[in-house]
């Protein structure tokens, strides 16, 4: 983990619409006696990238598991450009425009990898379908774009045994990046990505939120440099509470953020070395 | 040598149903992961329908389709109301509720109309055309052709179409199905559709040799199961060649070994199998479900 915050955060874009997007307000989440989440909110407008970090244990992923669905929390309110979307699994909630990544890739493994990026083309279809949309450009056309932009077009027509760790986690995004989501929550896109491939991630996903500027993406990411690197806010999260909430370039210079990635003592420890 | 080719052609025209058997299986486990044992019963309920239609002057082609058509509608209920619902206790439990199914089917059958076999109408029983040694009568020839058309026509969709695409990825990983959109239930109840009307048209090919009683189809779930086995479950080109293996085997063993030999002779050949390579000639990967 990368605590020494050495970023150039990028500068928060004007938002283009604040009303719309996700938005999770006193998510509880207990299991059993252990509270994984304790009243946490989080607002994911469209058109901003909002980082969630935090330590192990601190309730991200759960967080994830909430909005996409897979968990039903015993408090709180989930609502999708102001629709109440809590009671909805996930199946219904990605035809809504939920869409979602996970940390090991689930992809199908009979499949190419092609074919599996196609699956995020159906999607998009059917909402448009629902919705009436005639969309503009073709969407099989923007897939083998995203594709191409994502580097794997060597790999296309080979299962996903076949291919690399990293194309694999790769190709999954960009299956949720060609259903053309409202809403995008990225698990860890570059845990386990080689250094190599976590450069190439973070200008791909740079070329994405240039083409989708009204989507609402969710990253939850170990890797505090690449978070900062593509959002302009960050919440914090730790022993599930929300413990910061803003700016990247303010969350990540807050004393008690530094504290709970580092501990006390050496958090003043890396005050006395910065400073 | 007269009677190696009367074998090997009527091995073909067999194994092809055999073949086709296999497929119904083939599709309902693309999708969900176990095998029906209902195919056969499925099939006899909706072959008592064709008959009644047909004492009732419908002529056979009109009576075929609505044989295939009922059949389609008993799967479809049968896996959307029953089976499906119940695989949340587990892929096992799913597949023996379908041997539930199919023994409650037979039972209400026993009682409910005159279990005694009856003759079932063919396609048509004159000469068609001469392979070699072999005559084929009409039934034979529509047999073949309509299997071969129904190949063709299934591989094209699992490997062209999105809904064929959709059914082995809601199989492959459901997790990552639901997150992207497809409808496992859907997809399934549309397998289980597909599987009936596989099994109605197998049951319309097989009837006229066996007679129908509420048991007597149920030979194709034997054959439709040794031929997945030996092919793979997950393939349909593997019960292609199974099935076409099967059906010429046993004839040869029939014809040169000893009539009864024919049955030791396949579970020979399954076992065979299974030990050498237990997820089939073309299976994709190895058996690790029900």
């Amino acid at each position: 983990m990368n605590a020494h915050v050495e970023t150039e955060p990028v500068t928060a874009p004007p938002r283009t619409d604040s009303s719309g997007g996700l938005v999770a307000q006193g998510v509880t989440m207990r299991f059993g006696g252990n509270t994984a989440l304790d009243e946490v909110g989080l607002t994911l407008p469209r058109g901003e990238w909002t980082g969630l970090i935090g330590p192990n244990g601190s309730g991200k992923t759960t967080m994830l598991n909430v909005l996409s669905g897979i968990y039903v929390p015993q408090a709180g309110r989930t609502t999708l450009d102001g629709v109440g979307i809590g009671s909805l699994r996930p199946g219904p909630r990605s035809r809504l425009g939920v869409v979602r990544t996970f940390q090991h890739p689930q992809l199908a493994e009979s499949l190419t990898m092609w074919e599996n990026v196609l699956l995020g083309v159906d999607l998009r279809r059917s909402r448009d379908r629902r919705g009436r949309v005639a969309s503009a450009e073709d969407p099989v056309a923007v897939a083998r774009k995203v594709v191409d932009i994502f580097g794997f077009t060597a790999y296309a027509d080979h299962v996903p045994s076949q291919a690399p760790y990293g194309v694999r986690k790769i190709a999954e995004i960009a299956r949720a990046v060609v259903a053309s989501p409202k809403v995008l929550l990225l698990d860890e896109p570059a845990a386990g990505l080689s250094r190599e491939e976590r450069r190439e991630l973070i200008a791909a996903l740079a070329v994405i939120r240039d083409a989708r500027p009204d989507m609402a993406v969710c990253l939850v990411e170990h890797d505090i440099r690449l978070v900062a690197s593509v959002c302009p806010t960050i919440q914090v999260l730790n022993f599930g509470k929300v413990l910061a909430s803003g700016t990247s370039s303010e969350v990540l210079k807050d004393q008690s953020v530094i504290e709970a990635y580092l501990g006390k003592s050496a958090a003043r420890l890396n005050e006395g070395t910065t400073t | 040598m007269d009677l190696f080719l009367t074998c090997i052609v009527t091995g073909v025209t067999f194994g092809l149903i055999y073949a086709l058997a296999g497929v119904g299986l083939v599709t309902i486990f693309r999708t969900s992961g176990y095998v029906s044992f209902a195919q056969g019963d499925i099939a006899a309920v909706a072959l008592y329908i064709g008959i009644a239609a047909y004492t009732a002057d419908v002529p056979y082609p009109l009576m075929a389709l609505i044989v295939v058509g009922a059949a389609g509608l008993i799967g479809g209920l049968i896996g959307g109301l029953i089976v499906i619902p119940l695989e949340r206790h587990g892929l096992l439990t799913a597949a023996l509720a379908t041997i539930g199914v199919g023994l409650t089917i037979q039972g209400i059958e026993n009682v409910t109309i005159n279990p005694e076999p009856r003759a079932f109408p063919s396609a048509g029983s004159r000469a068609a055309f001469d392979v070699g040694p072999v005559t084929l009568s009409v039934a034979d020839v529509t047999a073949a052709v309509v299997c071969i058309g129904l190949f063709i026509a299934l591989a094209l969709f699992f490997r062209l179409s999105r809904t064929g695409t959709a059914m082995r990825a809601a199989n492959d990983n459901a997790e990552a199905a639901r997150h992207i959109g497809l409808s496992a239930y859907r997809l399934k109840g549309l397998s289980w559709v597909l599987g009936g009307a596989l099994a109605g048209v197998c049951g319309l090919f097989v009837a006229p040799a066996y007679s129908l009683s509420p048991t007597s189809v149920n030979a194709l779930l034997v054959f439709g199961f040794a031929t997945v086995v030996l092919g793979g479950f997950d393939s349909v080109l593997g019960a292609l060649l199974s099935g076409l293996i099967i059906g010429i085997s046993t004839n040869l063993i029939a014809a040169y070994v000893a009539p009864g030999a024919v049955n030791f002779g396949m579970y020979v050949l399954l076992l065979g199998m299974l030990l050498v390579r237990p997820y089939g000639l073309l299976g994709q990967r190895p058996l690790e479900r029900v």
